[in-house]
């Protein structure tokens, strides 16, 4: 399935170089150490980078969180304008407008593929809040739940190429059934 | 790179740490599957060994630097501690909490969750980054900004589009067609706005206007489709659509099958036109003025003789076909069962289009003076589009010629739900309530339709209700309100005309006699026209006011 994976990464490249881009940026901010920064390599450390695991369970929720959160904060706009643009109002082929659109959506499936950590950032967060040993505040662990379900989650989805296929799908629906 | 980390741990390790075993080997080294590693992996590990001797003499020279940087910290440390039993004997004891740092063995920085001493964070912290993930993110983030910037405008303007598309949904066609208009509208304001803002960079005087935003194949279809809903089936529709397409579409209507619609009836017109083109130049050969009476007359049986020689066979030329026959069968003023039987025939024939000639159908059973008929048919166009007060506005009004002043008042009040802005609702309804007998709530419905906007129906149904209340006053007012809109607004003939006489009638009732001469010469001199003979008869006092607006037709 790793094939899939890189393939999802490659295909939304744009996404995938700001993604490392963040996590670098964060990392440096929180001082985790970087072990490799070659993004680019065909495995599953495509669009990402590979950091040290913090014992800070702060650092580790954020480095999950703060990267994929740019890349969703960049997305939202371009994705809910081009999708109503293009799919909703329909604007024609002929006009400028509608290339631009189709530019925004590309951009946003491909920045919006890309909001996930790392699976094994996203199962070390877990282990940190819920794990068996780990004395966590039960107030962080309500209010950090859904976050970590979710960054779990997304993390699978992109793992197996899933959430490009779901971008797809909501095209598909655009053209035919909207 | 874990094989560097394991050169560099194993020999600095403390043996403390070793012996109680609180290592996080796994955080130190993450569980790294050796299968995995890759020929390039290895060429990468290589390309770092071969590099020049110069860098490592640089290298060299940092780490000696940063040696001597982490010795004079010991160093400093040291003679702190000296300094200060008490905090060295604190120092020792967080040492052996956090332990050393898992690279270098010097001391851990402050976090009690760092496994690394500063030097080694930074080290390793620094970034690998290029200047292309900096455009990117440059570039990402200028699309971003114009991606919320068109997504608060396109969610506005699809707000309106939905809205349109919703009311075409419930059948309210002429409310779609005019939120779409409303929805055009809004566009052109963004555009506006979007040059204003270029404008700021560019003021030339000769710059194209922005076109920006655009209505989309959305608003078109729910535009063309209220229209098609809309159709009524002469000459000036059948141009309008032709038009319309021609104009929209230059390059022929798309063939998704989201503009069937739209292209059947495109297709339909376009050979209705072509038909009606071929037929009308030896139509008009039939048609001549008979000189006493000044009255359009016809050949009728040549006519007919005519349209049997040229074959209909489409649905298109069927229902023009039916068209000529009809103008054929009312000229000729033949009765209204041969009209009813080319009709039926029409709507047999035409199938789908047979909506096209509902109107012409209602006004033909409405001369006829076939109530049931023009409810039936009303109701039928009503259906269809619930906008289309048009047919309504008959049926309701046959209700009340038949009597059926409860079935006419409930298709009211039907009516009023589905067109709250609806202006015909206030008069016909004040034609109900004072056929009903009460008065007041005539004039008070009407009093309420004048505050909803101004019409001359309203203003001439409240003139009547007053007139039979006996407060001629107030009759007289109206009844002159309702003529000078009536003058001003010659909406058509009929409808002007039967104004014109209510309100002369009340004026010389009311014994304004100025008014009344005024109507008399402008009927004369401008329309050729003298009042109806029952207003006459009212003047003469051969029938009374009551006569005419109780009991008779109402239409004077």
């Amino acid at each position: 399935m790793a094939i899939l994976y890189v393939i999802s990464k490659y295909v939304t490249f744009f996404g995938a170089a700001l993604k490392a881009f963040w996590e670098q940026i964060f990392c440096r901010i929180m001082k985790i150490p970087v072990q490799d920064a070659r993004w680019t390599q065909a495995n599953e450390l495509c669009g990402h980078i590979d950091h040290d695991f913090s014992e800070s369970k702060a650092k580790t929720f954020l480095i999950c969180y703060l990267p994929g959160m740019m890349n969703r904060f960049l997305a939202y706009g371009m994705f809910i304008s081009s999708y109503i643009g293009l799919f909703y109002i329909e604007v024609s082929p002929s006009d400028a407008i509608f290339w631009i659109y189709l530019v925004m959506f590309y951009l946003a499936v491909s920045l919006l593929c890309n909001n996930a950590p790392l699976y094994e950032d996203a199962l070390w967060n877990w282990d940190l809040l819920y794990g068996k040993d780990q004395k966590t505040n039960i107030a962080v662990k309500i209010l950090g739940f859904i976050p970590s379900a979710y960054f779990i989650a997304s993390a699978w989805l992109e793992k197996y190429a899933v959430s490009l296929l779901i971008y797809v799908i909501a095209a598909l629906i655009g053209i035919f059934v909207i | 790179m874990s094989d560097e980390k394991k050169e560099k741990t194993t020999p600095e390790t403390p043996e403390e740490e070793k012996v109680d075993g609180d290592w996080k080997w796994d955080a130190a080294v993450p569980e790294t599957k050796t299968d995995d590693i890759s020929i390039d992996d290895l060429s990468f590990a290589a390309e770092k060994d071969d590099e020049p001797a110069e860098k490592k003499e640089e290298k060299a020279d940092e780490k000696s630097v940063e040696k001597a940087d982490g010795a004079k910290k010991e160093s400093k440390k040291k003679n702190e501690g000296k300094k200060d039993n008490k905090k060295s004997e604190k120092n020792s004891k967080e040492e052996k909490d956090n332990g050393a740092c898992i690279i270098c063995g010097k001391p851990r920085r402050n976090s009690g969750s760092d496994l690394y001493c500063a030097d080694c964070v930074r080290k390793q912290t620094r970034t690998y980054l290029g200047i292309p993930q900096f455009i990117i993110a440059f570039v990402m983030v200028g699309f971003a900004v114009f991606g919320y910037i068109t997504c608060v405008s396109n969610i506005q303007i699809s707000t309106l589009l939905s809205k349109a598309e919703t009311l075409a949904k419930e059948l309210r066609f002429g409310d779609a067609s005019s939120a779409i208009v409303e929805y055009s509208e809004k566009v052109q304001t963004l555009d506006d706005a979007t040059d204003n803002f270029v404008h700021f960079f560019n003021s030339d005087p000769n710059r194209t206007p922005v076109d920006f935003f655009k209505d989309g194949e959305r608003s078109n279809r729910i535009l063309f489709e209220s229209f098609i809903e809309n159709f009524r089936f002469d000459n000036e529709y059948v141009s309008a659509y032709i038009n319309m397409v021609n104009a929209q579409y230059p390059n022929g209507l798309p063939k998704s099958k989201k503009y069937d619609k739209m292209r059947n009836t495109y297709d339909f017109c376009l050979e209705v036109r072509a038909y009606m083109n071929k037929i009308q130049p030896n139509w008009y050969n039939f048609m001549y003025t008979d000189e006493k009476t000044s009255k359009q007359m016809i050949k009728y049986d040549e006519a007919i003789a005519y349209l049997n020689s040229v074959k209909a066979e489409t649905p298109a030329q069927k229902a023009s076909d039916g068209f000529f026959r009809l103008v054929a069968e009312t000229i000729a003023e033949k009765d209204s069962a041969s009209c009813y039987k080319i009709l039926d025939n029409t709507y047999k024939e035409i199938g789908e289009y047979g909506y096209m000639f509902d109107l012409i159908y209602l006004q033909i059973a409405w001369s006829y003076e076939d109530y049931d008929k023009c409810v039936e048919i009303g109701d039928r166009m009503y259906e269809r589009n619930k906008n289309d007060i048009e047919g309504y506005y008959y049926a309701i009004k046959s209700n009340i010629l038949q009597g059926k002043l409860n079935e006419a008042d409930e298709r009211c009040e039907k009516m009023i739900k589905e067109n709250p802005e609806n202006l015909d609702y206030f008069s016909v309804k004040a034609e109900v309530l004072r056929r009903m007998g009460d008065f007041a709530g005539s004039v008070e419905i009407c009093r309420q339709g004048i505050a909803v906007g101004m019409d001359m129906q309203i203003y001439n149904q409240q003139a009547i209700s007053y007139m039979l209340l006996d407060d001629k006053t107030n009759a007289l007012e109206a009844a002159k309100t309702a003529y000078e809109m009536a003058v001003q607004v010659v909406q058509s003939n009929e409808v002007s005309l039967e104004i014109i006489n209510t309100s002369a009638l009340i004026a010389f009732l009311c014994g304004d006699s100025k008014t009344y001469d005024q109507i008399v010469a402008l009927c004369k001199d401008s329309y050729g026209y003298e009042l109806e003979d029952n207003v006459k008869q009212c003047i003469k006092g051969e029938i009374t006011f009551e006569d005419i607006y109780m009991k008779g037709m109402g239409d004077v």
